[in-house]
């Protein structure tokens, strides 16, 4: 009956097969036509799979075969699907399904369309066989493989040389982090001996029987790999960078779907995390910053890729410490919400530049809403969803994130200064959402209206923006009532079923520790967890909109109204001003600190080792043998008579060594 | 050593072998070197119907018979290479001769 | 001293100068002459240890076929061409006796010292005489023990004859044989062009990869195309 989970991962790696082998030939400016309904078959079955799951409440298992049989060392390559995998195939599918649309209009006339249509199905594979596999290793397999797409992609414009550098920083600042993961998961097979998720033998099941330490350290060595792909601080800078790609790649990959998976792994091994306090305290830390910095940057930058993208690593801060904090299903609501606003946001981003003719740079807009009404009320929708303004996606999700961090029973009294930088960002959030809105599509035209003429995109973008908006509208109320909605119920076994034996493992290093506070937490969350109160939900619903509204107010103050001057606050707060717009120094400190001197060591390594000391010593080998053999050829003289005299001596000097050695000769003068 | 013996064949055997051997190493022109080839076949011909005729055996009788005709075979091959020779780099010294080494 | 004795110390001296003659003769005709000598004498040492059929043989083969063979092939070489004897290097010529003697010593105490190991044979001079004499034992002997390496040798004679006439065969007639197979065009039409490959050719060499100036000045300058047949080329 399950079998069918195969198609999901099966359909786009065909159609990527196909792109990549027959796309030069065959498919060329048609490749569309063979990766589309290949990602809409797997967004139906997706769909099948969601149904499924959703009527039976039970996990589907697909098993395929054994990829390394090898002593006690076992991965199988199964497939794996329960509440939370179908809640990310529906994600990965639908958004992948819409940025491929609207990719036909985007990408129509590039010389390399087919190339481009056969890397995104290729993602779109690997990011579902990511979320479909039951076991560390598969995790860590796909995990390079998405990282792989995303550096070809981010590098699709290969012949620009910034295209190029921003795939290389990508690939290498995620090197990293996929160092700490790919330790973490040698040290998940150290200590349990396996790297399977379930199971009596499995990770998840045994997470009780190991130390905390233990437990501590693989969690943090997991939310490495975590910071990396997700695009956390410090190695969040290579997400801005990645806009370099085609823009519905931006959408796709780095808005979407590939940097939460960084967030996906962490709630799927919420069992690990959840046994150990620290790794959470570490995970909110990293999150609450990483919200706070990427909002505060986003307020200055002009490019509207960047703005964006800053944006995105505003919110997945915002995921992060949603987790650290134990709101797990509030983390994995925001996920899906903000995957459809924020592609939704990339996408219209894409098409103010496509109607722009290539022009990124905000302040050289505005007063759009004339020429491209579709894209200009969608990007509203998208915005106001980014901002938190209810009803729409965003406000549910992260007003749930905010409340969560409130009661959270991880850290009571932690969490509520969290909540007050939370709301701080998400302020700045709707700041800067507005800001990029106010000076693109009002104001007057600072562009050349002689020889620019911004134009409305092609049905096939526009379309999806159309559908990703009403996504955007509607997809807040599955989670409706906040905390106890559809969503909640369907996805919140996943994280109960371990939290019972988390808090259990925890409880008894409690008892053992000192008691206390954890104890209390255990024993509350043995009974049930915590319920919100309607007060509650509604205090916080008010203050959030309130905060949203305030940053939309002061951006219509700014760039609308003119009572307050940008510049003069820019000119008066020059200092904050130029921190924030040079991105907090981390790139120029990256720069300085790390990828100069490695080149200066790469450059000592090229010059002095390899060059000198390396070949030196091959070429000085080739020229000892060179001469070495110019002066032996001087035996071989070519004349006879010499070999015929080496002959006989040789015959002499055997048959002396025969007689005095091998025979039973009496030779009186050798005696 | 009143009886003839099979040390007096061996003897002289020895003594043409060894007569030809420096023959072989000293001469250059290449017929003499030849021609001292043969020599040591003989030798070593003598030397088997020697031992045959200690031990009572024709065997070695019959080696010499194979001897005979591998070195007829063996002399008009060689001596096609030196009439070949002769004609192609027109020398027949072994000293000239040493396109090998080149 | 027995008679035998006598006559063998006859011979041997005979034969031991004579192949000295060979060794130290200026003639290459003298040596010829001389090594006819040396192998009359190696016949009648034959007989004396009862081998008569090989030593008319020796006399037939060597000084009838084979030294004859060897007289004609020094009347064909060109007498210039063959060096004067005391051009040999010295070094060579003292390394070579100093070998000759050491070799002398190790054989003269091989020969004094030696012992007579294995089993005595069945061919005593009665039993050759019972089946009438020294040339009916040894083809009994041929033609049912080594009849297959009699017919080996026999192949090895046929081959060496057919090379003899290969090897000493004309080379003019090789040439039109090599030219039929494999040959470089360089361009031109009907295949190889003799004045492409320069002088460096020589004569009656096939222009295969072999003249160096020929194949060098041939790929600097025109193309080079690799045929079966003269005429698969059609024009460059």
């Amino acid at each position: 009956m399950a079998d069918y989970l195969i198609l999901i991962p099966l359909l786009p790696l065909v159609a990527a097969i196909i792109n990549l082998l027959l796309g030069r030939t065959v498919t060329r400016g048609k490749a569309h036509l063979v990766s589309v309904p290949a990602v809409a078959g797997s967004w139906f079955v997706s769909l099948l799979v969601l149904r499924d799951i959703w009527n039976t409440e039970h996990a589907i298992e697909q098993k395929l075969f054994t990829w390394i049989p090898s002593g006690s060392f076992n991965v199988p390559v199964n497939l794996y699907a329960d509440q939370l995998t179908a809640v990310m195939l529906m994600v990965v599918t639908s958004v992948g399904l819409l940025v491929h649309i609207y990719s036909i209009g985007y990408m129509h006339g590039d010389g390399a369309y087919y190339r481009f249509f056969a890397y995104l199905p290729l993602f779109v594979f690997s990011m579902l066989m990511l979320v479909l596999a039951d076991n560390y290793m598969i995790v860590f397999f796909f995990w390079e493989a998405v990282g792989l797409c995303s550096f070809l992609l981010i590098g699709y414009y290969y012949k620009r040389r910034s295209a190029g550098n921003a795939a290389k920083k990508a690939f290498i600042v995620n090197r990293v982090g996929d160092l700490g993961f790919g330790l973490g998961v040698i040290m998940i097979f150290w200590t349990f001996g396996t790297v399977n998720f379930w199971g009596p033998e499995g990770v998840f099941a045994r997470v009780g029987d190991f130390g905390q330490t233990t437990i501590t350290v693989i969690a943090l060595l997991l939310f490495t790999g975590a910071i990396g792909k997700s695009a956390q601080f410090p190695l969040h800078v290579w997400l801005p960078d990645a806009m370099e790609g085609p823009t519905p790649v931006s959408a796709l990959i780095h808005a979407a779907t590939m940097v939460t998976a960084g967030i996906y792994l962490v709630a799927r091994s919420n069992a690990l995390f959840q046994a150990s306090t620290t790794a959470m305290l570490v995970v909110t830390c990293i999150g609450l910053f990483t919200a706070v910095m990427g909002a505060s940057i986003a307020i200055t930058q002009n490019d509207i890729k960047r703005i964006v993208a800053y944006s995105t690593v505003s919110q997945l801060g915002f995921m992060a410490f949603a987790l650290g904090t134990g709101a797990w299903m509030a983390a994995i609501f925001h996920l899906m919400t903000h995957a459809f606003f924020k592609g939704l946001l990339f996408l219209g981003c894409g098409s103010v530049i496509h109607g722009m003719h290539e022009e990124q740079d905000i302040q050289k807009m505005g007063n759009l809403r004339k020429y491209m009404p579709v894209t200009f009320l969608t990007f509203l929708i998208g915005s106001l969803a980014n901002a938190g303004i209810f009803p729409l996606a965003g406000f549910w999700s992260k007003d749930e994130i905010i409340v969560g961090a409130w009661i959270s029973t991880v850290f009571p009294n932690f969490g509520k200064v969290v909540t007050v930088l939370a709301f701080a960002a998400a302020f700045m959030t709707a700041f800067y959402m507005f800001r990029l809105v106010f000076k693109v599509f009002f104001g007057k035209e600072n562009f050349d209206t002689e020889h620019v003429h911004p134009h409305e995109s092609p049905k096939t973008m526009t379309g999806p923006l159309v559908i990703l908006a009403v996504a955007t509208i509607l997809i807040g109320f599955v989670g409706f009532p906040p905390e106890d909605g559809k969503f909640h119920h369907f996805i919140g076994t996943v994280f109960e079923s371990h939290a019972g034996e988390a808090t259990h493992a925890m409880a008894s290093v409690a008892v053992h520790n000192d008691g206390g506070a954890l104890a209390v937490m255990a024993e509350e969350g043995e009974h049930g967890g915590h319920h919100v109160s309607l007060a509650m939900t509604i205090t916080f619903g008010v203050i959030s909109s309130v905060v949203a509204i305030g940053g939309i107010f002061l951006a219509y103050l700014y760039y609308i109204r003119r009572s307050l001057s940008a510049e003069a606050t820019a000119a008066r707060f020059n200092g904050l001003y130029n921190f924030l717009y040079n991105r907090w120094g981390f790139d120029t400190l990256y720069q300085e600190r790390i990828v100069a001197p490695l080149m200066r060591l790469a450059y000592f390594l090229w010059q002095v080792i390899d060059v000198k000391v390396i070949d030196g010593t091959v070429n000085g080998i080739a020229k000892g043998t060179l001469s070495a053999s110019q002066t032996l050829r001087k035996v071989q003289t070519g004349v006879v008579s010499n070999y015929a005299l080496a002959i006989a001596l040789g015959m002499v000097v055997i048959i002396g060594i025969y007689l005095v050695g091998f025979s039973s000769l009496d030779v009186p003068f050798l005696r | 050593m009143g009886e003839l013996g099979v040390e007096h064949f061996l003897s002289l055997s020895a003594a043409l072998f060894i007569i030809g051997m420096m023959g072989v190493l000293i001469r250059r022109n290449i017929l003499i070197i030849f021609m001292c080839v043969e020599l040591m076949l003989t030798a070593a011909n003598i030397s088997l119907i020697a031992f045959g005729w200690q031990m009572h055996s024709l065997d070695g009788q019959v080696f010499v018979l194979f001897t005979i005709a591998i070195a007829a075979a063996e002399a008009a091959v060689g001596l096609a290479i030196i009439l070949a020779l002769s004609r192609r780099v027109h020398t027949v010294d072994v000293a000239e001769i040493h396109e090998l080494r080149d | 001293m027995p008679w035998d004795l006598i006559i063998f110390y006859m011979l041997a001296a005979v034969c031991i100068a004579a192949a000295l003659g060979v060794v130290v003769a200026t003639n290459p005709v003298h040596s010829a002459i001389f090594l006819v000598l040396c192998f009359f004498n190696v016949a009648g040492v034959f007989v004396m240890m009862g081998a008569e059929f090989l030593a008319v043989i020796q006399v037939i083969v060597y000084t009838g076929a084979i030294l004859v063979l060897l007289l004609f092939v020094l009347m064909l070489v060109n007498p210039d061409d063959l060096p004067e004897f005391h051009q040999g290097k010295p070094v060579q010529r003292v390394v070579g006796g100093l070998l000759g003697l050491i070799l002398l010593l190790e054989i003269a105490i091989a020969i004094l010292n030696r012992e007579v190991v294995g089993v005595t044979g069945t061919a005593t001079p009665e039993a050759i005489a019972a089946v009438g004499g020294n040339t009916q034992a040894i083809g009994r002997l041929l033609f049912s023990d080594y009849l297959l390496a009699f017919e080996v040798v026999s192949l090895v004679l046929t081959v060496g004859v057919i090379g003899a006439i290969v090897l000493a065969l004309p080379e003019r007639l090789g040439e039109k044989v090599v030219q039929r197979k494999g040959t470089i065009s360089l361009g031109h039409a009907r295949g190889v062009d003799m004045e492409a490959l320069g002088e460096g050719t020589p004569e009656g060499e096939a222009p295969i990869l072999s003249g160096r100036g020929g194949f060098a000045k041939a790929s600097g300058g025109r193309k080079l195309v690799m045929t079966n047949d003269p005429d698969e080329y059609t024009g460059a």
